[in-house]
């Protein structure tokens, strides 16, 4: 079985706590069962069983504050919440481990705004258009994947012009 | 205004009962979190810069930027009493957070289908909420709204984390989706775990609608999905829908087994239930909730005619307490509640 907090390594200690006759169980292994009892070992541990995002206790630069909010880095493990945008260049390795362990996967797939920029843009709506056009081949929709395929070009070209 | 025509008109869109697979699904909701990327988030930003967002959003709404919505109100949290800030939340447009909050404002269509908070835990977050089995085309108008912020706000994202939120379980698409259930059949045959078991595994959580866990009152459940990021929300909405459907064929499924192996057993339970509703002179939430359950199963199953299916959307509205004391235009202490309850659901069985 693996560690329930990290997911990595071999589950080697169980705890088991009793609150109202609720039974509840945990499989830690040795480091992470370590560092819920150096922090603070009784609220680490309710913030697991609750199932709570765990942040946990590798540090990530003593001190540090967010250059776009000022948010530090004891507070954002205390809120778990972001300040800013930026809070999510400013604490980038932990950032990357929280969001692969609330999400599973690091990299969105999805709708890109304005913002992301045009290369972005225009590569997300030729993706989209590549989906559409898989489709209408696959129902013998020919005339539409021909559409299609021209709305594609176009798109490529303005994407090389932009370069 | 008789109590009947307000309360009509008091009617969000999805509460009407239309919509697909009516007779399980009760509504759909699409929320999609969005920030403005010179801002801190609502929960780190200073008074003034809260106002600033907030002035901003209402200057762009008055000068027509969401104009192609029909009209819209902009209600300011601050200017609104006690009373009707709840009856917000009981009707599913504001959260209770934005409620407890003396900043921040919500936008609203006229068939309040879309509602958008400003500065919640998000800077934006748009919502949409359509009657019956509808996470397309809710998540379709909920997109629509979403590209209209776009075109005049530069969106807090960075690749390839998405769009960036406050908390790291929205990143990503920002996105929630949920559907709304109403399942007494699987609740009188003791199968809601199996339902509940099914779905844990896929990334995708049921709740039951007033509480955690298999507490679900009135035997309303609500699934939605917990990933964010990593999928398409088109795919996301797929996935919840594949879900849906087996519930709702299950529930239906159980539906028949009762009507054929409990008939009698079914209908006395129906029958007591909606004379309880049509008698009761007092009546708490929790037990107005489990009796319309059963009488919304009882229409639902041709047993009981001549009353609106609709009854268990307006009562799941209507009879919590912050409507109520809107209802009865005063406030009521908590058992002054549960008799305006009873009067108010006398009025609506009969």
């Amino acid at each position: 079985m693996l560690c329930q907090n990290c997911g990595e390594r071999e589950a080697r200690i169980s705890i088991t706590q009793i609150i109202n006759n609720v039974k509840t169980q945990i499989h830690l292994c040795q480091r992470c069962a370590q560092q819920s009892g150096q922090a603070d070992s009784v609220s680490a541990l309710q913030k697991m069983l609750a199932g709570l995002v765990d942040w946990g206790s590798e540090s990530i630069g003593k001190g540090k504050t967010c250059p776009g909010c000022g948010l530090s880095e004891l507070e954002l493990r205390h809120r778990g919440r972001f300040g800013c945008g930026q809070c999510y260049q400013t604490w980038e390795p932990l950032v990357k481990t929280i969001i692969g362990r609330v999400q599973g996967r690091t990299a969105h797939t999805g709708k890109i705004p304005r913002s992301a920029g045009e290369h972005a843009r225009t590569q997300w709506e030729i993706d989209e258009l590549q989906e559409k056009l898989q489709a209408a081949i696959k129902e013998e929709r020919f005339e539409d994947a021909a559409i299609l395929r021209d709305r594609i070009r176009g798109l490529q070209e303005v994407k090389e012009e932009k370069k | 205004m008789s109590l009947d025509n307000f309360l009509k008109q008091s009617l969000s869109r999805w509460m009407t009962g239309e919509g697909p697979q009516n007779s399980v699904a009760i509504s759909s909701r699409v929320r999609l979190a969005r920030n403005l990327m010179e801002y801190p988030f609502p929960g780190q930003a200073s008074p003034a810069q809260l106002e600033e967002v907030e002035k901003k959003i209402r200057r762009w709404w008055n000068t027509g930027g969401l104009k192609s919505l029909g009209s819209t109100d902009y209600i300011s949290i601050k200017d609104l009493p006690e009373n009707q800030r709840l009856a917000l939340v009981d009707k599913h447009l504001i959260s209770p957070k934005l409620a407890g909050q003396d900043y921040g404002g919500v936008l609203i269509n006229k068939d309040e289908s879309v509602s958008v908070m400003i500065n919640e835990e998000d800077h934006l977050r748009i919502q949409t909420l359509l009657p019956g089995s509808q996470l397309k085309e809710a998540w379709n108008l909920a997109s629509k709204v979403d590209d209209l912020f776009d075109a005049d706000f530069d969106y807090a994202w960075s690749a390839p984390a998405g769009y960036l939120t406050c908390c790291p379980t929205n990143v990503g698409t920002g996105m929630r989706a949920s559907i709304m259930l109403h399942l007494p059949g699987l609740a009188l045959s003791g199968q809601q775990s199996l339902v509940f078991g099914t779905i844990s595994k896929v990334g995708i959580i049921v709740r039951g609608i007033f509480g955690e866990g298999s507490e679900a009152r009135g035997n309303i459940f609500q699934i939605s999905n917990q990933i964010t990021l990593g999928q398409k929300e088109e795919e996301i909405i797929e996935a919840l829908n594949r879900v849906t459907d087996q519930v709702i064929s299950q529930e239906l499924e159980a539906r028949n087994r009762l009507l054929e192996t409990e008939n009698i057993a079914l209908r006395d339970k129906i029958w007591r239930a909606y004379g309880i509703l049509a008698n009761a002179r007092v009546i708490t939430s929790a037990e107005a909730m489990e009796y319309i359950s059963l009488l919304r199963l009882g229409i639902d199953l041709n047993i009981i005619e001549g009353i609106n299916p609709r009854i268990l959307q307006e009562l799941l509205v209507f009879a919590q307490p912050g409507y109520l004391q809107k209802v009865f235009n005063a406030e009521l202490a908590p058992r002054e509640r549960d008799i305006k309850r009873a009067d108010l659901i006398r009025e609506l069985v009969k």
